[in-house]
């Protein structure tokens, strides 16, 4: 166990210095100002200082915009995140139950569909018809403008509710309106992996002994499926999940620069437009963190929750 | 059982679908939509620096809403009107300029700085002085443009006040468009009362201009990057207060968002569509279009140093064979009118609109041709490569002329280049013939004219047809120093003649100004220089 702790955090690090020094290059080769400025070192040492410099375009501080555009993302990405788990692990376990029935063919042939649909496409289908046909969403934003809502904790949903206007339930509401499709559409991809991973390992599962051990118990359906079933099959959903997100942080990019909502996609891509290369050197580099950091803490816990998970190797594919 | 966690879920969902939409309808009934107005803008501004901007994006967030000049433009007959001065004396000379400034203008009270007096003349001297003078602890390093086009950097001697509410302008040289220069975006006036507390507070002094005090219709609240900027109405503004209480611009810069946000109710107003979503708008029940003619105008430059462009009846022959009425029909639209003259039609009096050109007929145009003689030979046609109100559609506008002038026995190639290798390229003078365009940064038409066709205008490379000609320059400068303005019309008539008949250029058209707006709001006013006057513009009840 432990040395297979240590096996995972060398890997970790060795892939992450490998990230940072592609960002490095990628970004002083781009700009030679940047290179005079950065050093490595520097460069790296700035994210635990949280000095990652000030941007020459907007002559604000990195680390700090970048902070400030987060919460906006993390909305998003945890309300699809939410979505997809919530209704895709029912819908999994749903037609793995009905395996082969009608429901079964049509639900795993949708989330083909949706499983092969361009983020930016389905962005775009979705406002010509509820944006602009049936004018029920709005266009783009996280919030109307008309509304003045002071960040505190930078999350919409909870800073209209704190906030002290006597129009913060109407701005809550709006703040709701304006994430149902930029979530629908994040949420799609991978509610569509959910149900068919949700699906084979339940499946796989089934088929054990042990399943056929409780059946003949005479445990309940409920019984049998939630605590034989689920559990055991959690393991390898959530092994291919934390596969899906750097997906979901690309994802999030596009969807957030198709709903003009300023998280930290549409930052990096305006930085990008504007060759403000310290914020980009500055916001790639959290990014890649981030995403590392996410995939040690449920590598971890998969470890945690299944020691056997080393010895005996199972991939689960469709 | 298996169905009841999924049940539930569905019930969260559509509780969910519910309370937005409850929430929609709720906050469109709510008296803050009838007080906030939502400009989609295309831009975000560099600053709010009104002394600096080069932009019509900067200039339509800072000068435009936030501050004022000592005088402006009457939009309709182009003449000089009292604004932050409210009457003016010009010595006889014309070197000296003394203007009266209006006792009660208020600067903006904000979070960042309370005005404790009105604006006076030091405010005025200041305005310029940080302009003018290199050392001046605000000058900074913006490049004041505008302050050296006009000539004032090197023309304006000195600006003294005589007293609190009396500032004198001393000119080296008279210059007859000095009080079009004053009305000018560059020539706002900010607070000096500001500067000075900026300075006592050791503040950084770049929070003169991204924390902006005007005496606008407006002032600023804030500023998100990228993203929005919300202003409040400036309560003491001295020519009423807004009835819009809260102005925000949403900044979209993708045309097809504008056009969404637009359709959807997001935003009440943009600007200038593409001729593709001008009509969808034209048939969308709930929006207004609104035109003005522009300032400006969309021409193609003969390269008169080249042959056979050198030779006049050349020019005459191509002027007849091109179809302006077709091109205005697929090119413009409802988007621009013909226009004849260099001069723009709203630079009334001294456009004429009943100029004698050379008429469309081809075949006179293709007697002329044969009669050259010219042999086997192909012109490079350059197509403008951007969307511009003076040429919405480079690319078409020159297929239509491709097509025109090859029923009259020439031929051309169609060449482009990116925007700015385009205009290098033609001020180096490598085309034939060319598509450009120019817009009016004021009123005056003299600007205009020794800009395009002057000959300092070669070497300042805006002149690209090479032509030039010492008389039209003397004329110019007569129509230009010209105080009475019967005779300056003549001699912007005799100007627009000698243009039209000796072909430098071919004026083709003249862009509309469009302005789309929900129904929901009344009394909008275009400025013809692009751009809305807020703080007339009154909303209802969509």
């Amino acid at each position: 166990m432990k040395n297979l702790l240590l096996r995972q955090l060398f890997f970790i690090t060795v892939s992450y210095v490998g990230i940072c020094l592609v960002c490095f290059a990628l970004i002083t080769s781009l700009d030679s100002t940047a290179s005079q400025q950065l050093g490595f070192f520097t460069y790296l040492s700035g994210l635990f200082t949280g000095d990652l410099g000030i941007s020459s375009v907007t002559s604000k501080d990195v680390f700090e915009s970048f902070m400030g555009h987060l919460p906006a993302s993390l909305e998003l990405v945890i309300l699809a995140t939410g979505l997809a788990v919530l209704v895709g692990i029912p819908l999994g376990v749903l037609i793995a139950r009905k395996h082969r029935s009608t429901t079964d063919t049509v639900i795993n042939n949708l989330s083909i569909a949706a499983y092969s649909m361009p983020v930016f496409w389905w962005a775009i289908i979705l406002i010509v018809y509820f944006s602009l046909g049936f004018k029920l969403t709005p266009v783009a934003g996280r919030l109307s403008f008309i509304y003045d809502i002071e960040p505190v904790t930078g999350f919409m949903l909870i800073d209209t509710l704190l906030s002290e206007r006597s129009y913060r339930l109407e701005a809550f509401y709006d703040a709701i309106a304006h994430l149902i499709l930029p979530v629908l559409t994040l949420a799609t991809l991978p509610m569509a992996i959910t149900i068919r991973v949700t699906r084979q390992a339940m499946l796989n599962v089934l088929n054990e002994d042990y399943i056929k051990t409780a059946q003949a118990k005479g445990l309940s359906e409920f019984n049998i499926y939630w605590h034989h079933g689920l559990r055991n099959a959690l393991i390898p959903m959530t092994q291919t999940l934390s596969l899906q997100i750097s997906t979901l942080m690309t994802g999030a990019m596009v969807v957030e620069y198709i709903f003009a909502r300023p998280g930290i996609g549409k930052w990096l891509i305006d930085a990008l437009t504007e060759a403000d290369y310290m914020s980009l050197a500055g916001g790639v580099l959290i990014t890649a963190t981030m995403v590392i950091v996410i995939n040690a803490i449920i590598e971890l816990f998969v470890l945690a929750i299944n020691p056997q998970a080393h010895t005996k190797v199972r991939v689960y594919h469709d | 059982m298996i169905s009841m966690p999924h049940k539930s879920l569905f019930v969260v969902i559509i509780a969910w679908v519910i309370i937005a939409g409850a929430g929609c309808t709720d906050s469109n009934s709510s008296v803050l939509h009838q007080q906030s107005l939502i400009f989609c803008s295309d831009g975000a501004p560099d600053n709010f620096n009104p002394n600096v901007g080069t932009s019509f994006t900067d200039f339509n967030a800072s000068s435009r809403v936030l501050f004022n000049r000592l005088v402006e433009i009457d939009d309709d007959n182009g003449n000089v009107i009292p604004s932050l001065a409210s009457h003016w004396q010009i010595s006889d000379d014309g070197l000296n300029y003394v203007l009266t400034l209006r006792p009660d203008i208020q600067f903006h009270t904000t979070e960042w700085f309370e005005p404790t007096r009105p604006m006076n003349a030091t405010d005025v001297i200041f305005s310029f002085q940080r302009q003018l003078d290199t050392n001046h602890p605000f000058h900074g390093d913006g490049g004041y443009y505008y302050l050296h086009s006009t000539g004032l950097r090197d023309n304006l001697l000195s600006v003294n006040a005589m007293g609190d509410w009396l500032v004198s302008f001393e000119l080296r040289a008279p210059d007859a468009s000095f009080l079009y220069s004053l009305s000018m975006d560059f020539a706002s006036i900010l607070s000096k009362e500001y500067a000075d507390y900026i300075e006592r507070h050791s503040l950084n002094r770049t929070q003169f201009d991204s924390l902006p005090v005007g005496t606008g219709p407006f002032k600023l609240n804030k500023y998100q990057d990228n993203s929005f900027i919300r202003y409040f109405a400036h309560a003491d503004y001295y020519d009423g207060k807004s009835s819009i209480e809260h102005l925000i611009y949403a900044i979209t810069p993708d045309s097809a968002t504008r056009y969404a946000r637009l359709v959807s109710g997001e935003c009440d107003m943009m600007l200038n569509p593409p001729k593709s979503q001008y009509d969808l708008l034209v048939n969308d029940q709930d929006v207004q279009l609104l035109h003005k003619p522009g300032l400006n105008i969309g021409f193609m430059a003969f390269n008169i140093q080249k042959r056979p462009m050198s030779d006049i009846r050349f020019r005459t022959a191509i002027a007849m064979a091109i179809n302006k009425q077709r091109i205005n029909e697929q090119v413009y639209g409802d988007l621009g009118i013909t226009n004849n003259s260099l001069i723009p039609p709203s630079m009334v009096p001294y456009h004429n609109a009943n100029l004698t050109t050379v008429d469309f007929d081809p075949e006179r145009a293709k007697a002329i041709i044969e009669e050259l003689a010219l042999g086997d030979i192909s012109l490079e046609l350059w197509a403008l490569p951007v969307q511009r109100s003076y040429n919405p559609n480079g690319t078409l506008m020159a297929e239509l002329i491709q097509e025109d002038l090859q029923a009259v026995g020439v031929q051309t190639t169609i060449v482009t280049y990116e925007w700015s290798t385009y205009l290098d390229k033609v001020n180096e003078g490598e085309h034939d013939l060319a598509l450009l365009g120019w817009v009016a940064d004021n009123h005056n038409p003299g600007d205009f004219l020794n800009a395009l066709i002057s000959c300092n205008a070669i070497d300042a490379k805006t002149n690209r047809t090479f032509w030039c000609s010492s008389f039209l320059d003397n004329l110019i400068n007569e129509a230009i120093n010209s105080q009475d303005i019967d005779q300056k019309r003549q001699r912007y008539f005799a100007i627009q003649s000698m243009i039209a008949e000796q072909l430098p250029l071919l004026p083709i058209a003249t862009g509309e100004e469009t302005l789309v707006a929900r129904k929901s709001l009344k009394s909008i006013t275009i400025e013809s220089l692009g751009g809305v006057n807020f703080n007339r513009i009154e909303k209802g009840v969509e």
